[in-house]
């Protein structure tokens, strides 16, 4: 695009801006007198129901947006405890490893510090042997945050999601893996806080950025759970509520 | 007639609690043009009701006039969304990839100013608008969404929102520049 193009576009943005800013403020002075009209006459009045749902959807959501900056506020201030402990888990990571070596669980997460931005997270199998668990992955939630409910779940070969939703639109996504393998994923540390996390004593990751992120093994096999609340709309401890009332099925 | 002055010390819920006491009938009476069902309406006006919480910031600097059109237009869009998600039909709703179409030429610079003064009948104007473009222009210039918020409500990707906005935006002007969407007084 030329300047000219640009400057152009620019223009008409700011006219029909400025166009539709009169309109509307035109058109306001007749809805505003049209609510009065129905306000006097009583039309389209609300149910007794209605004023109370909207009182406690706008509570609900003014309580989860404390949730979410009070979360925010408590991460910022433990980040550098979490880098520190980050450092030291690495320069101890041979005792680390020996010992949990006499444990039952298969899976282990282990952080490798990559630059100042990266962490990888590797999820590694203890051993070469098949998977002790073959057949349906299922899982069930035992316990759900207020409002959510099942509305989607999806099967395939060697894993299962499972998607629920509440009357917001906001999502908790459950996803259950068998690991045939060690893997690993990266983490930019400058736009998530990863930190350790235990879940009925097995070891786990948590990513916290607009999004939060709990991974864990549940079991004492090679099942890889991941719980994930697209948002940030759900607090930290019912996230971890929520894994820890898994079970399988 | 409740004045409508944003109280700063007033939290974001308290201010919503008010402007929906204030705006509640003419939310209902607006989602009752789009659903039959009482229930769908008040679904309507509910998630309406949240959807204002989340701009509730840019709504404090608002006139009453402008808060009371914002108010409408987003029930209309939350009805029109409702309605999407319960039509059977909805290849009626689906979007063509807007980089295979052409982008309108633009007016004259000349042409363009001389459109400063007029008054234009948003009415008139939305209603000779494809569906596309309406959605469009009021997400961008009433609600004053964001390029991905209007991506999601268009159902496109973000990359594609200037150029259908762009387009939208001269189809408008251009009817605005033969008379055919003014005001009574002008036209």
């Amino acid at each position: 695009m030329t300047r000219h193009e640009q400057l152009t576009e620019n223009y008409e943005d700011a006219l029909f801006a400025l166009l539709m800013e009169k309109a509307v403020e035109k058109q306001g002075e007749s809805l505003l007198e049209e609510n009065e009209r129905l306000r006097k006459t009583d039309e389209s009045a609300p149910s007794p129901t209605l004023d109370s749902r909207i009182n406690d959807a706008i509570n609900r959501a003014c309580s989860r947006e404390k949730a979410v900056k009070a979360r925010h506020y408590a991460y910022r201030v433990v980040k550098i405890a979490a880098i520190a402990a980050l450092v030291a888990a690495l320069l101890l990571s041979t005792a680390f490893l020996a010992s949990r070596s006499g444990k039952d669980t298969t899976l282990e997460f282990v952080n490798s510090v990559i630059d100042d931005h990266t962490v990888a997270v590797k999820i590694n199998k203890k051993n070469d042997d098949s998977p002790s668990e073959n057949g349906f992955l299922g899982i069930e939630a035992g316990w759900l945050p207020e409002g959510y409910k099942l509305v989607d779940s999806e099967q395939r070969e060697d894993s299962v999601k499972y998607i629920y939703k509440n009357f917001d639109g906001d999502t908790v996504t459950v996803q259950s893996y068998l690991a045939l393998y060690s893997l690993s994923f990266f983490v930019d540390t400058d736009k998530t806080e990863l930190s350790s996390v235990e879940i009925n004593g097995s070891e786990g990751r948590m990513m916290i950025d607009d999004n939060i992120h709990i991974m864990f093994q549940l079991g004492q096999n090679e099942r890889l759970v991941s719980v994930y609340n697209d948002g940030g709309n759900v607090a930290v401890e019912e996230m971890i509520k929520i894994a820890e009332n898994l079970s399988l099925i | 007639m409740i004045s409508f002055t944003s109280n700063s010390s007033e939290s974001d819920g308290e201010f919503i609690a008010r402007l929906y006491e204030e705006f509640k009938y003419i939310m209902l009476s607006t989602a009752k043009r789009y659903v039959d069902s009482p229930e769908d309406r008040e679904d309507i006006v509910q998630e309406s009701v949240v959807k204002l919480l989340g701009k509730a910031p840019l709504l404090r600097g608002k006139e009453r006039p402008a808060l009371a059109a914002y108010v409408v237009y987003t029930v209309r869009n939350t009805a029109i969304n409702h309605l999407r998600h319960v039509s059977v039909e909805k290849a009626h709703f689906e979007e063509l990839d807007g980089d295979a179409e052409p982008e309108a030429g633009a007016m004259p610079l000349d042409e363009l100013m001389a459109l400063r003064e007029r008054e234009v009948h948003l009415d008139r104007l939305l209603s000779r608008l494809s569906q596309d473009d309406r959605t469009i222009l009021i997400g961008k210039y009433i609600l004053e969404y964001s390029d991905e918020e209007l991506a999601r409500e268009l159902g496109c990707k973000s990359a594609s929102v200037r150029m259908k906005l762009t387009r939208a935006r001269r189809s408008a002007l251009k009817m605005i520049a033969r008379d055919e969407v003014l005001s009574h007084d002008e036209a």
